[in-house]
């Protein structure tokens, strides 16, 4: 009988699949996982420091820094926070406009997961296509907010400007014609033999386990777990929308893909409605110039960010900077679920399961 | 929760509507100019407490105190570090059914005694109500470790004590998660420079920038030209904090960026 | 003497520096259609810079991969090391003389056959020398000291000397209809027969492309390299020129996979229905067209799969070959002897 030992493997911090500066420990029987050691904190720049040295405006960039992917759902979580802290109201136009882009870039958030997803699987084509559709999103973010990926959409009470002319028609024209794409892609994926038995049973949790492990987002809705903050505890405008929150049951990564595709078309119906809705008007909200949070006024607000429970705990200080600014960071939870689901999977699957994670590391490490 | 009388007006501004936050604002003007924020009194004795609080209260009676609501309507209890396992324990498997722990992170009061808040954000995925929980700390001190309650908070308390060195008793495996393990400090409490606890590791640029402007946040523009130069273009400008304007009225904001 | 020189020497030397005067390039075509055709299925325009629609491109890529700094890891096995990517490129090569690539032609009263070496055990030798390919893959992993490239390698060994059994037994139907070992012989049993060997053996075929992209370890089975997994597999540890020729020896074991399939499954050199006289005309066509027309259609066929499939996992590659394919060519050969038996 020939001598076998453990097999320790450093993926990353350097590697295709990590999505960023992640590194993984993988302690392997032959290429069979048998533990995982995450490290991470590469990225750590201190968000929650520097949210405490600068005042409620200027701490807008460093959200969107966070889930980079998703930065204008991040700006959104900062400022209702902040209004909520304040109690500013924000204007009707404000409220669907800001629905509006969040969700756009749900969907620019979700073709990015998809992309790098199907690419960690070896599905290459995916990413182009995409990303085709994720770049006419940015193009969108540009026009109305000024910036593609770090948008610092909003601002304490609404948005800093009007959207531009057109933008909405524009907008609602590419809604018109997204859903036709998402099945594009479901026709080269969904019932693709191969990448069902890529996905399928691969990365596992449990409903149960993953409300224990604090797992959000499509993670539980993946898990059968029928929850999403938009419904739960709506916020900014979602309990006057219409839409399904897509559940399924096989707790495995094929569902949580099934889920992000149907959550996919479920934006795009909110952004149409949203548009519908949002009135003529003022889009800048009522906030003073210097917004100073009494000692002690505590906030903790909960968002549904397109990886999950995105929140902010900010308590004010008397000055016009916040005394303490926490980001509950989706991606930081929901990474805690990776070794449980890769243990006992090979190499190949250690892949699937960060992908299926969806994690960025921005918002993994702040 | 209310830090002083005269600052009523600012303990419940969500209820208020925003037509009446001029006075607020003039009210917050001496909170402001005071240097070191006072510690937080005892908290008023809230009318009608929360049912989730008075679920809680009902239970264990003297063994956590009602802190009233935050601004998004989530009640705030607060626990001492000898019960919050049994107070936790009961809170997941108890009427409440709080199954979710969104969040665990700390609260440096500097001159408080104990010195730390460690904040538990709760939530009940099935029942929908959220708890805030809050466990003094002291300094070198710990509260025990909820990792066997809701394993989520393996890594949410192995960030808080990265960031705050509150010790987490019974946690398996404790150690800094996003910071190098020979990491000095923990960078999140008061007293932690923002530069970094080492100043020799500072640039000349940056000790300059630190020597012309020592207060970061309110500091004067009393940085000369030279160091201006050398701190390079930029770097001066995105430190500039806008004085506050001498009417505080409630204005539209055009742009904060923009300069 | 001149007559057996220049028949026995002459002519094959020409051959061999044609052939690999035109391979250089065209290895370096082949990647540039690849990306061409890539880019075409991602909906976007791939090389476009270097030359008109980026057609200079593979001379900008192979100068720049000459120029690169020759790296070798410090603790890497300097002979083994150096040597794997000759191994894997010596091999795809070799294989290239037994592949005839048309009928030949006529030129100077002296008759140039299509093929350099036309070998009576033909097939076999080049089953044989590209197994050998796989000794430089897993010398270049294991050489490298390092656990990417040797987890590639493993995986390697292990994937193809797997898909050589499919891939021989789906040859074996095919070589039992021709009665011959010789790629010439092969393509003239077609011709004999008048039809296709695919007509016959169309799961011999089904089973051999499926078995040829996984021995090119070519996408969906680029267990190997298997970027997104092992980074590079492999080549991870490799750079510039050494790295080239680790590409070179894909793409000419592609070239030569292509061409085995249609030398045995597609008519080699034959036109569409060799033996209708209706189609005389097509004989218009140079036989050597015909053949390269097809082994195009080949290498479009691996870059159209490459866009279209994720990757298989390796137990699920492993399971797929032993588990299916290689029952079902075993089956495919006992059916084909028995009616062969009956008919005969």
């Amino acid at each position: 009988m020939l001598e076998t030992k453990e097999f320790e493997l450093n993926m990353g911090p350097q590697h295709p699949s990590t999505h960023g500066v992640l590194r993984l420990v993988l302690h392997l029987d032959g290429e069979t996982v048998l533990d995982v050691d995450t490290v991470m904190g590469y990225l750590h720049r201190g968000t929650e420091k520097l949210c405490e040295t600068r005042n409620y405006y200027q701490n807008v960039p460093f959200t969107d820094r966070t889930d980079y992917l998703a930065a204008p759902y991040n700006n959104l979580g900062y400022v209702e926070t902040v209004e909520k802290l304040g109690g500013y109201q924000v204007s009707e136009r404000a409220l669907y406009a800001r629905m509006a882009i969040v969700e756009l870039s749900r969907i620019a958030s979700h073709l990015f997961w998809l992309a790098t997803h199907a690419l960690d699987i070896g599905a290459q084509t995916m990413l182009f296509w995409c990303t085709r559709e994720r770049e006419v999103i940015l193009d969108f973010f540009e026009a109305a907010l000024g910036d593609r990926l770090t948008t610092s959409a909003f601002k304490p009470g609404g948005l800093r400007r009007d959207l531009p002319e057109g933008w909405v028609e524009a907008v609602l024209e590419f809604c018109g014609t997204f859903p036709a794409r998402v099945e594009e892609y479901e026709t080269l994926l969904n019932a693709n033999r191969i990448w069902m038995e890529r996905t399928v049973g691969i990365g596992v949790i449990s409903g149960e386990d993953a409300i224990a492990l604090g797992l959000s987002g499509p993670m539980l809705r993946g898990s059968g777990v029928d929850h999403d903050l938009r419904k739960a505890l709506p916020y900014g405008g979602y309990d006057t929308v219409d839409f399904d929150v897509p559940v399924y049951p096989d707790c495995d990564s094929y569902s949580r893909y099934l889920v992000r595709m149907e959550e996919m078309r479920q934006s795009t119906r909110i952004v149409q409605q949203a548009l519908a809705k949002m009135p003529e008007g003022k889009i800048t909200g009522k906030a003073p110039k210097m917004i100073k949070i009494a000692e002690g006024v505590e906030a903790y607000h909960v968002v549904e960010s397109p990886r999950g429970e995105l929140g902010y705990y900010m308590i004010g200080g008397g000055k016009d900077i916040p005394y303490k600014c926490k980001i509950r960071a989706p991606s930081f939870c929901n990474l805690q679920a990776v070794g449980p689901m890769s243990k006992g999977l090979l190499i190949a699957d250690v892949v699937t399961v960060i992908g299926t994670i969806d994690i960025v590391l921005g918002d993994v490490d702040r | 929760m209310a830090d002083e009388p005269s600052n009523d007006s600012a303990e419940e501004p969500a209820a208020k509507p925003a037509a009446e936050e001029k006075p607020e604002a003039v009210a917050e003007k001496p909170a402001a100019a005071d240097a070191t924020p006072a510690p937080a009194p005892e908290p008023e004795p809230e009318p009608e407490p929360h049912p989730v609080t008075a679920a809680l209260t009902g239970q264990f009676g003297d063994k956590v105190s009602d802190e009233g609501e935050d601004q998004c309507g989530t009640p705030i209890v607060r626990a001492g570090a000898d019960d919050l396992t049994e107070v936790m324990t009961w809170l997941r498997d108890g009427d409440l059914k709080l199954n979710y722990l969104s969040s665990v992170t700390a609260v440096d009061y500097t001159t408080r005694d104990p010195r730390f808040d460690v904040v538990y954000h709760l939530y009940s995925v099935g029942e929908n109500h959220r708890l805030t929980v809050k466990c003094g700390c002291e300094d070198g001190e710990g509260v025990p470790s909820m990792v066997d309650i809701w394993p989520a908070a393996d890594w949410l308390e192995r960030e808080t004590y990265d960031l705050y060195g509150t010790e987490f008793l019974g946690h398996p495996d404790l150690r800094r998660i996003f910071l190098p393990d020979d990491w000095e400090g923990f960078p999140l409490r008061k007293d932690y420079p923002l530069e970094g606890p080492n100043l020799e590791l500072l640039t000349r640029q940056q000790a300059a920038f630190r020597g012309g402007q020592f207060d970061r946040i309110r500091g004067e523009q009393a940085i000369n030209e030279q160091e201006r130069e050398m701190a390079g273009p930029g770097v001066v400008g995105a430190l500039w904090v806008p004085e506050p304007p001498a009417d505080e009225s409630e204005t539209e904001t055009p742009d904060q960026e923009g300069d | 003497m001149t007559d057996f020189l220049i028949i026995n020497v002459v002519i094959p030397l020409v051959q061999i520096g044609v052939l690999l005067g035109i391979l250089g390039l065209a290895t370096g075509y082949i990647v540039l259609a690849e990306r061409k055709v890539l880019a075409f299925i991602q909906s976007r325009l791939g090389p476009m810079r270097v030359g008109p629609h980026g057609l200079l491109q593979p001379i900008a890529d192979s100068l720049k991969l000459i120029l690169k700094e020759d790296l070798i890891p410090g603790s890497a096995d300097k002979l083994l090391y150096i040597a794997s990517p000759i191994v894997v490129v010596a091999a795809a090569f070799t294989t290239l003389a037994l592949i005839p690539f048309g009928e030949g032609i006529t030129l100077f009263g002296y008759h140039i056959p299509g093929v350099i070496a036309d070998v009576n055990v033909g097939i076999l030798l080049i089953l044989g020398i590209s197994g050998l390919t796989t000794y430089g893959i897993i010398l270049g992993g294991w050489s490298s000291n390092s656990k990417y490239p040797l987890l590639g390698a493993m995986r390697a060994a292990a994937q193809m000397v797997s898909y050589e059994i499919a891939l021989t037994f789906a040859v074996l139907a095919g070589l039992m209809m021709a009665g011959t070992l010789s790629m010439v012989g092969i393509v003239e049993a077609q011709l004999d027969m008048g039809v296709w060997f695919i007509f016959v053996q169309p799961v011999a075929w089904g089973i051999f492309t499926i078995a040829m992209v996984a021995e090119t370890n070519r996408a969906p089975f680029d267990m190997a390299e298997a970027e997104s997994e092992l980074v590079g597999g492999f080549f991870t540890e490799y750079s510039g020129m050494r790295w080239a020729l680790f590409f070179l020896g894909e793409y000419t074991a592609m070239l030569v996979m292509a061409a085995i399939n249609v030398t045995l499954f597609w008519g080699g050199w034959l036109r569409p229905f060799p033996n209708v006289e209706a189609l005389a005309f097509l004989d218009a066509v140079p036989s050597g067209i015909w053949f390269l027309l097809k082994v195009t259609t080949f290498l479009y066929l691996y870059i159209w799969i490459r866009g279209t499939f994720p990757r298989y996992r390796y137990d699920q590659l492993m399971a797929l070959n032993w588990k299916s394919l290689i029952p079902l060519s075993i089956l495919n050969l006992l059916v084909t002897g028995v009616v062969m038996l009956l008919l005969a």
